[in-house]
């Protein structure tokens, strides 16, 4: 009995800050815009009875879901943002995973140090360091700056507002939570089966490929997720570093929010969103138990 | 100043002579090819010496290992055992020295690029993420080995560990006696003509690792190939060994047959780390024909024994006695020559053998075994009684560090 109550917290707490906001989001997406306070209709009003009830459910709909569905544009901001995603987590494991790699074979005395740097730029708002980068990026900027005094180029480049910023915006504030998954997943290998590979006749390239990866996967999975949803979704990055053209879900529905003042369209823009971020995940992740439940 | 003590080494157990002493420690009788001078060895450390920083890991060790021998590396941790071992599969670089296998310098070749020879790691080093049947592949599929092929020496290594039913689990689903045993036939899955095991029955219980050790000398004779194991367990290298190389502190203190380390030590120790032993420290007061007589506690006992060659008159030495060589007895002998008188201070009834300890003049306690062979010959030796100890001759081994 006493169990209950230690499970009955985090429970309690997922009801609260999740379970609650989703229903209202999932609420005001069924509902009309108005202009009004609240912005949508129908409200809730308790002082109708059981005939206001069922006025207020007869009155949410599907209405702006099958308008998402209807226009173009909604389908191509998905897609450019799974496809942003996907680019920008793998840059993001191409750069860490040596990172990971570096760290997890220092010297154990060095390790808590490296730690603390991978952390660092925590302590730092993520806004100023995304500010930062229009300081090092944009044409008169500090990159520019230093390869046009350097002669290696004449013409400054044009990053600034382009794709590739977005992709340098990216790789650069998500690192971290992609080190820390993998260099923990690293760090837990023991020397000894790289030693146990070469003495069985495997050169240390293909060691890496046979033994250090595969047991290094889970890592790269949890690094995978922690960088690809959050980007998804991501407004500052893409908002702030890329152009008009840069075209990601997350801009949208801000804009929809702010701009158009649609409430209920931006909601229901969340919900799928939301939908087609936690779906694939949870079959993903049946499927690796089921893996799991069959190696036994 | 001690003038006789009595050791007891790390995991002694009382008969320990009667499994060294006659089985002269060759798999096969008359296999000594470290006596054949024309025999060039499978292994040569070359004047190997390793050092770490300030720390001198291996000092200067020369070391023959020929074909076919099952070769133990014993000595306490941190004695350089394992470093040397490691060197041989390439892990680690010699400071100076070279390392010869078949008569071919192989000192700075990648361990990758040894397949002549293969290890059993200590920790097993099983890779996690594989069957067992694929840990075992693994080294054959590295060789580009075809499919059907690889398959058919997985299987035979399985059959030699007896581990074909597991080969689909993977190594924590294994008890560390089965994990054991992946490892092994890992290594031997290879064929190679050297095969290192460092620690490798370690981790097992006491019941399981005598089972292993003989399991270790069939899969040797069967494969063929030259065994060199580290331990430091001295009852596991009496066991398995056609040879054992004791080191300390770096060096290698004696090289020899279990029988010849047993009865003939070259150092108390060696004399101590192998079996137990009664050393009394005292003088060679002269030497004739062979025979040394050596004073013990100032002159009060003389003690003969055979000179081992350019020992000195007056020179200090330490007479070594195994305790199974000691009588003990409740009479006087006739001569007072290599005996001493003392009191029983605690006896071991062991079921076949006693232990006695019994407090000499001098206050040093010296131990002596008796079988029991039968149970109603004289009154039995008790506490407190005053008895007599001596030893023949022969038994004796001088000492001089």
């Amino acid at each position: 009995m006493r169990r209950w109550y230690v499970i009955a917290v985090p429970y309690l707490w997922l009801a609260i800050f999740f379970l609650v906001p989703f229903f209202i989001v999932l609420k005001i997406s069924l509902s009309d815009v108005a202009t009004a306070m609240p912005p949508y209709v129908p409200n809730f009003d308790i002082a109708g009875g059981i005939a206001g009830f069922k006025d207020f459910f007869n009155k949410l709909d599907w209405e702006n879901y099958s308008f998402i569905f209807s226009d173009e544009l909604y389908y191509s901001a998905y897609w450019s943002s799974l496809k942003i995603a996907a680019i920008a987590t793998f840059m993001t494991l191409l750069v860490a995973y040596p990172i990971a790699y570096g760290m997890a074979r220092a010297p154990k005395e060095w390790q808590a140090t490296l730690m603390m740097l991978v952390i660092l730029p925590f302590w730092t708002s993520f806004l100023i360091r995304v500010y930062a980068w229009i300081g090092i990026l944009k044409n008169e900027g500090l990159l520019n700056l230093f390869l046009t005094s350097t002669g290696i180029i004449t013409e400054p480049l044009s990053i600034m507002n382009s794709l590739t910023a977005v992709y340098i915006g990216i790789v650069y504030s998500y690192l971290p939570f992609m080190i820390l998954p993998l260099y923990a997943s690293l760090e837990k290998i023991n020397p000894a089966l790289l030693e146990a590979a070469g003495d069985l006749g495997c050169p240390p390239w293909k060691a890496f490929w046979q033994v250090t990866f595969p047991l290094s996967l889970p890592g790269v999975v949890a690094g995978c997720l922690l960088v690809f949803i959050p980007v998804t979704g991501e407004f500052v990055i893409p908002d702030l570093l890329g152009g008009s053209d840069t075209l990601m879900i997350g801009k949208t529905l801000w804009s929809e929010f702010f701009n158009n003042r649609d409430w209920p369209v931006a909601s229901s823009v969340a919900v799928v969103l939301l939908l087609v971020l936690v779906v694939p995940i949870v079959l993903f992740q049946r499927m690796q138990e089921q893996q799991q439940e069959a190696g036994r | 100043m001690a003038a006789a003590e009595t050791t007891t080494a790390p995991s002694s157990v009382a008969p320990q002579h009667s499994r060294a002493g006659p089985r002269s420690a060759a798999p096969q009788s008359g296999f000594a090819p470290w006596k054949d001078p024309a025999k060039t060895p499978i292994v040569r450390f070359e004047n190997i010496t390793k050092t770490f920083g300030d720390f001198v890991a291996v000092k200067d060790c020369t070391l023959d290992i020929y074909e076919r021998e099952f070769f133990s590396l014993l000595g306490p941790s941190g004695c350089g055992k394992t470093t040397l071992l490691r060197m041989l599969a390439g892990f680690e670089r010699p400071t100076a020295g070279r390392i010869l296998v078949e008569g071919q310098d192989v000192t700075d070749l990648a361990p990758y690029d040894r397949p002549f020879i293969n290890m059993m790691f200590q920790s097993y080093a099983l890779f996690p993420h594989m069957t067992v049947e694929s840990n075992i592949g693994f080294g054959l599929r590295q060789e580009g080995m075809e499919k059907d092929a690889i398959a058919a020496r997985v299987e035979e290594a399985m059959q030699m560990v007896e581990l074909t039913k597991f080969a689909k689990r993977k190594p924590n689903q294994l008890s560390g006696g089965q994990q054991q045993r992946v490892a092994l036939a890992r290594a031997i899955a290879k064929k190679p003509r050297i095969m290192v095991l460092d620690e490798p029955l370690g981790a097992l219980d006491k019941r399981l690792r005598t089972q292993a050790q003989f399991e270790l000398m069939r899969i040797q004779e069967v494969t063929g190939a030259t065994f060199i194991i580290v331990t430091h367990d001295q009852e596991e290298a009496m066991t398995v060994s056609s040879r054992i190389g004791v080191m300390d502190h770096g060096e290698l203190v004696q090289v020899a047959t279990p029988g010849d380390i047993y009865e003939t030590p070259q150092s108390r120790y060696c004399a101590n780390f192998i079996g137990e032993v009664n050393t009394f420290e005292g003088k060679v007061i002269s030497i004739a024909g062979g025979m040394a007589d050596i004073a013990w506690a100032g002159g009060k006992n003389i003690f003969k024994a055979r000179a081992p060659d350019g020992i000195q008159k007056d020179q200090q030495v330490w007479l070594a006695v195994r305790p199974e060589k000691i009588r003990i007895s409740l009479e006087p002998p006739a001569s007072t020559v290599n005996s001493v008188a003392g009191t029983v201070n605690d006896v071991g009834y062991l079921g076949s053998i006693s232990h006695y300890h019994v407090v000499v003049e001098n206050g040093q306690r010296i131990t002596a075994l008796r079988a029991n062979s039968s149970h109603t010959v004289e009154r039995p030796i008790s506490w407190e009684d005053k008895v007599w100890l001596e030893w023949p001759a022969e038994a004796g081994i001088v000492l001089t560090r």
